[in-house]
């Protein structure tokens, strides 16, 4: 037998401990190499394994059928990547750091500053879109760059490029806004 | 500042670079002002993608659906969402490049599970991992190329020494991980865990609830336990709204941190060596495992965060706006519920028309005072804050 055989599989689920112990020690090669070849040999990659293998310990009795135990695996680590990336970039952003001064930080109280986001990106292509959107995903450039079979420098010039266009559009968002209230204000 | 780069690339800046920026645009109003509108842009795109897609597991699972490796469950799950995926991917490109980025992962994964699979075959005496064979139909395993036999032998004997170095190894590394896993397994057993996919509710043995962003993990005691007013928060985040018993503090642990509850509504963001506490009502106290007796009481509105094993760090105003945002981001809270809570945390009476009472946000209003907070929640749903007297409410335009 070996460690992933669907029999073992269920006798780790049905509680031998030792079987379970050798089922999450040999997935550990596995979820390592795939963590490295995605994000590097860095800690955060050890990180992510040790939450993969959480995850399928957590999981393993919920699991229906033994002989997809490799799905399972699967699956776990592929969960365990999105939150990376989401929890790296957005959600942690505005938890940890929310009394940083961050420069030309938004808050619900700056009306002024929205902008209608619909315009804005329909002058955008959708090349750029999809890098933004990704990007707001929580992909690193890097990640961006091998989605969309490009180069990292590729990539961060079309952001650039974004931004220099999107500031003519953004600016024109502004002044009619203030022309609108000028007009409201003169009852025309 | 470098030029424009540095503004539209300001994320990916290292902090000395970032702080660079920071100063350079506290003397130029306008560019300032476009970097705002910039950020304002990008933060509206997130939120659209939040909508549009409240559930990232979702997309893992879409993206997985073709190939076999759904069990029922997540079938099912998915076929009540799938309308709305392909809606969201058809119109947001960058869902579309997620979508391929994660079938690519899938590639990778095979890819390290196969390679795995062959190193530990190789040497005779070690019991092979074997790739699972009912999955195999769709990615065949990887074989490494055969070497010839007179090849090996010779490679085997410059490399014997150097063999049983990484054999040692390995088995201390295998020790030290069944050790792991044995306390797990112990630890763990009489409590239920709990993996939010999505943004959930739990409701607690003892009536208190936590609210679970996605992806956070939480064990609650089994049904009938000794202690119900306990709970493990091993990662993500979450909103504890505890029921109130001064004879039976309620206790949240993280990995590396405490929390002793009288009974308060507050927020808890754990990962594996750093833990977020934010009151949002009520009282706490928030210990290290490290040293349990510095502990640091919160106080309504207030914020603590402890690193590794250090103690807490010292409280400090928190922005509940976005602390709530990340917690009840995606599902979303809603707005009669932020209501009570802004109300709660002010100390103030809050009303909600019906109209609105139901209304979810996936983004959290945030104030220095009740007025400010209230307004903000307001203009959020299109309606208007109305003051009646000490009271507020907030009315359909």
């Amino acid at each position: 037998m070996t460690p992933f055989d669907p029999a073992l599989v269920a006798r780790a689920q049905a509680g031998d401990a030792a079987v379970r112990e050798r089922l999450l020690a040999d997935v550990t090669g596995p979820l390592r190499g795939f963590f490295r070849s995605r994000i590097g040999a860095g800690p955060e990659a050890d990180d992510l394994v040790q939450n993969a293998l959480l995850r399928v310990h957590r999981g393993l009795d919920a699991l229906q059928n033994p002989a997809r135990f490799k799905a399972f695996a699967m699956k776990a680590a592929l969960f365990e990547l999105q939150d990376f990336y989401r929890g790296r970039y957005s959600s942690r952003e505005a938890l940890f750091d929310p009394d940083l001064p961050t420069p030309g930080r938004v808050g619900p109280e700056d009306v002024a500053l929205r902008v209608d986001l619909e315009r804005a990106l329909a002058t955008l292509s959708e090349h750029a879109r999809a890098i933004l959107e990704m990007r707001e995903l929580g992909y690193p450039y890097a990640e961006i760059a091998a989605a969309l079979d490009t180069t990292e420098a590729a990539v961060k010039m079309q952001v650039k490029r974004a931004f220099e266009k999107l500031r003519g559009v953004l600016a024109g968002a502004a002044t009619a806004l203030i022309l609108t209230l000028a007009h409201s204000a003169l009852g025309l | 500042m470098r030029d424009l780069d540095s503004l539209a690339l300001y994320d990916a800046l290292p902090p000395d670079e970032q702080a660079a920026v920071a100063a350079a645009l506290a003397e130029q109003p306008a560019l300032a002002e476009a970097f705002a509108r910039w950020r304002s842009l990008r933060a509206d795109v997130r939120v659209d993608l939040a909508q549009a897609l409240p559930d990232r597991a979702l997309l893992v699972l879409y993206a997985l659906a073709d190939d076999d490796l759904l069990s029922v469950d997540e079938q099912d799950r998915l076929e009540a969402v799938r309308p709305d995926i392909e809606a969201a991917v058809a119109t947001h490109p960058g869902l579309a490049a997620a979508v391929r980025r994660i079938q690519a992962d899938r590639d990778a994964f095979e890819q390290a599970w196969a390679e795995a699979a062959s190193e530990t075959a190789e040497p005779a005496d070690v019991a092979p991992i074997e790739a699972t064979p009912i999955e195999e139909e769709t990615v065949a395993p990887r074989t490494a190329p055969r070497r010839s036999a007179p090849d090996r032998s010779a490679l085997r004997a410059s490399q014997r020494p150097t063999r049983w170095v990484w054999r040692a190894a390995s088995v201390l590394a295998v020790v030290a991980f069944a050790a792991v896993a044995t306390y797990l397994f112990n630890r763990d057993a009489g409590w239920e865990t709990i993996t939010a996919q999505s943004d959930t509710v739990v409701t607690l043995p003892d009536g208190s609830t936590a609210d679970l962003a996605a992806g956070a993990t939480l064990m609650v005691p089994e049904a009938g336990a000794e202690d119900a007013r306990q709970a493990r928060l091993l990662g993500g985040g979450a909103l504890f709204r505890i029921e109130h018993d001064a004879a039976a503090p309620f206790t949240v642990t993280t990995l590396n941190a405490r929390v002793a509850v009288l009974g308060t509504t507050f927020a808890v963001e754990a990962a594996d060596v750093e833990t977020e506490v934010v009151l949002v009502a009520g009282a706490v106290e928030v210990a290290s495992d490290g040293d349990p007796e510095a502990a640091v009481r919160l106080e309504p509105g207030q914020r603590t965060r402890v690193l590794a094993l250090d103690a807490p760090e010292a409280p400090v105003r928190a922005d509940l706006g976005a602390t709530l945002a990340a917690v009840d981001a995606g599902a979303g809270e809603t707005a009669e519920g932020i209501a009570a809570l802004l109300g709660e945390r002010f100390g103030v009476s809050v009303a909600v028309d019906d109209a609105l009472a139901h209304e979810r946000l996936s983004v959290a209003p945030s104030g220095d005072d009740a007025e400010a907070a209230l307004d903000a929640l307001a203009r959020a749903l299109g309606a208007r804050l109305v003051a009646e007297g000490d009271a507020f409410r907030i009315a359909a335009r």
